[in-house]
């Protein structure tokens, strides 16, 4: 499990989690007002690969590429449906490069913020929630549970299929998850007694 | 520290899981015996209030862990079977400064106190490891590390040797048993263990059916079954 | 019902994130055939049918949350925060009242399980409730009108509806296999 952040030292990197995701959102927003005049895509697209310049000076470009090149299933599928209906080639490209756009932009975010950023920033905004008895360390615990969790019933899901497999059954997908949900949830409800044995409340 | 039940008993719907206990103990090493079901587990949460008395009273020092859990689970370190249940953070040395969360130490004072624990129960190499990757034992040594950082006054251990091979599970009773200064309540299946306490339980049907020194008590066990 | 959460509510809120996650990585849980379909779905539907309809939407929420923050947990090609910028964003939303509406209806019978509630619940639910947020949201997004965007829809509802199938048989085996998981 690899989150999809690359470290840099950008400003882009540097500049603070809610106001990136703020200048993030006008853009796409603007992108999707604009988003059927081909002239405003490309100038889109020419301003989409300098941020990527800026975030990555060493390999921006490629990065970008690559981001949209990942789309290629996505960017088909929306596609080919519209050709078949009859669509006309250059709107239907621009409304594709226009998405793509989109989600490289979005990718960027992710990209350029860590992690630990993003779930501090999250700690921050559910400050207010303190009113309604949610505090942010709950918030956070609970993130940081899932987290570790993750790896855990991938464990699980291993070790039954292995188990599976050593008495002749065929794994499937009722087989499988049976089993799995009832380690995971009672691993849960003892993880819940270790919590409380070490002190921690809600 | 001075543990005391009066007349406690526990029952789950309609099960008795303890009946009427009367006990006081201030030994250093407690050890906790007896078959499946009968009982241990619920004697070793009844201690820092993870399960509350259907009737009657436990005292542990001044503290009655049923009406005061949070005093009680600062005052008392519980290790569980399960390493793995135990893990909260994601690596070793973030898992042991969880502990010291809600302390006044600054950032620092809380990375250092947490090496030194994990340098004492020889682990400080593993740190910054993913604590997940670490071997059944190492994870006990680490749970072990992530309570004995909180300085508690009492150890509860409810079968903390059960999932290791023979090699850990020796180290870890070592530690349990020979390295840490505190008092010691150890629930274990394994008599070796038990007859190195200074007094041993028997339980039996949900009863305590025997206290003393561990020899007698551990031959009437093998010879009730 | 109450809102309060428990120190338990908490952990099998997080541990359902995870087996959501767990059940959309690609080739991690082993399917008999091999079939390329994300069991997404299935992992949303079985947090409302068997942790309820509050804490059940709750795990899909802080699933949903985890892979917008970047862990490459989401069904699908792109991941990240960038999912909120695509056409299909409406789905991965609308999953979170889809768990919620699920588990209000499988936990409609007062402690007991009733597998024909589980069935509505997650045909409610993970089906009518997710298609009529990411619908609007897919033709929003492909400018087209809503009917040619649920025309799009349909190749997918026979999943769906094997989803739903398979949510029924794994949520009535859990019952008797650890019946402690449908209560609090
Ligand atoms: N949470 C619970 N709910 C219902 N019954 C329980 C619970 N915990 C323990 N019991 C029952 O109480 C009895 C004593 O259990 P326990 O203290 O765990 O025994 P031991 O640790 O000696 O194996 C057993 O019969 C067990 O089934
Ligand atoms: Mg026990």
């Amino acid at each position: 499990m690899r989150a999809l952040f690359r470290p840099g030292a950008s400003p882009l990197h540097r500049l603070a989690v809610a106001p990136k995701l703020l200048i993030l959102i006008a853009l796409v927003a603007l992108l999707s007002v604009f988003g059927t005049n081909p002239t405003a895509v490309l100038a889109a697209l020419a301003a989409t690969t300098a941020f990527y310049k800026i975030a990555f000076p060493a390999d921006g470009v490629s990065t970008l590429a690559k981001q949209i090149w990942s789309l290629k299933w996505l960017i088909l599928i929306i596609v080919i449906p519209q050709v078949i209906f009859g669509a006309a080639w250059l709107p239907v490209a621009t409304n594709a490069l226009r998405l793509a756009i989109a989600i490289a932009l979005a990718t960027l975010f992710t990209l350029t913020t860590a992690s630990e950023a993003m779930q501090v920033a999250i700690e921050r905004a559910v400050g207010p929630l303190k009113r309604f008895g949610i505090k942010p360390e709950t918030v956070s615990l609970t993130i940081a549970m899932t987290i570790n969790a993750i790896p855990m019933i991938l464990q699980f899901a291993k070790q039954t299929r292995e188990a599976q497999l050593a008495r002749g059954a065929k794994p499937s997908i009722t087989l499988m998850t049976v089993p799995l949900l009832v380690a995971s949830l009672k691993y849960a409800d003892d993880f819940a007694e270790a919590l409380a044995a070490r002190g921690v409340e809600v | 520290m001075l543990i005391e039940f009066e007349s406690v008993s526990v029952s789950f719907d309609a099960k008795t899981a303890l009946d009427n206990i009367n006990l006081k103990l201030d030994q250093k090493r407690i050890g906790v015996i007896g078959l499946n079901g009968s009982g241990k587990s619920t004697f070793a949460r009844l201690l820092n209030g993870l399960i509350a008395p259907t009737e009657g009273t436990v005292t542990v020092g001044d503290i009655n862990p049923a009406t005061n859990p949070k005093a009680a689970r600062q005052q008392t370190g519980f290790i569980f079977s399960n390493p793995d249940v135990q893990i909260i953070m994601p690596t070793v040395i973030e898992d042991v400064s969880f502990t010291l969360r809600s302390s006044k130490l600054s950032k620092d004072e809380i990375r250092s106190k947490a090496l030194a624990t994990l340098e004492r129960f020889g682990i400080a190499h593993l740190a910054d490891q993913a604590a997940h990757s670490l071997s059944s034992g190492q994870k006990q040594l680490l749970a072990i590390s992530s309570i004995m950082v909180g300085e508690p006054k009492l150890i509860v251990a409810d079968e903390p040797t059960a999932l290791l091979d023979l090699a850990n599970a020796r180290l870890v009773s070592r530690v349990l048993l020979e390295q840490i200064e505190q008092q010691v309540v150890l629930v274990t299946h394994d008599l070796e263990l038990a007859a190195k306490c200074d007094i041993v339980l028997l339980f039996a049907g949900a009863k305590l059916v025997e206290v003393g020194e561990p020899a007698p008590v551990i031959s009437s066990y093998l010879a009730q079954n | 019902m109450s809102l309060k959460l428990t120190l338990r509510d908490l952990s099998r809120i997080a541990i359902f994130a995870a087996i959501i996650a767990a059940l959309t990585l690609p080739g991690e849980i082993p399917l008999a055939s091999g079939v390329p379909i994300s069991l997404q779905t299935l992992g949303v539907m079985l947090a409302g049918v068997v942790l309820g309809g509050y804490r059940g939407s709750l795990a899909v929420a802080l699933y949903v949350i985890l892979g917008l923050i970047g862990l490459p947990i989401l069904s699908g090609h792109a991941s990240g925060f960038s999912v909120l910028a695509g056409p299909t964003a409406g789905f991965l939303i609308g999953f979170i009242p889809g768990a919620l509406v699920a588990g209000l209806i499988a936990h409609s019978a007062k402690g007991q399980f009733n597998v024909i509630r589980v069935i509505v619940g997650s045909i409610a639910g993970g089906i009518v409730v997710v298609y009529a947020f990411g619908i609007p949201v897919l033709a929003a997004g492909l400018k087209v009108d809503l009917l040619t965007a649920a025309g799009y829809m349909t190749p997918y509802l026979a999943g769906d509806a094997i989803k739903v199938a398979l949510t029924a048989i794994i949520a009535a085996a859990l019952y008797r296999a650890y019946p402690k998981a449908f209560k609090n």
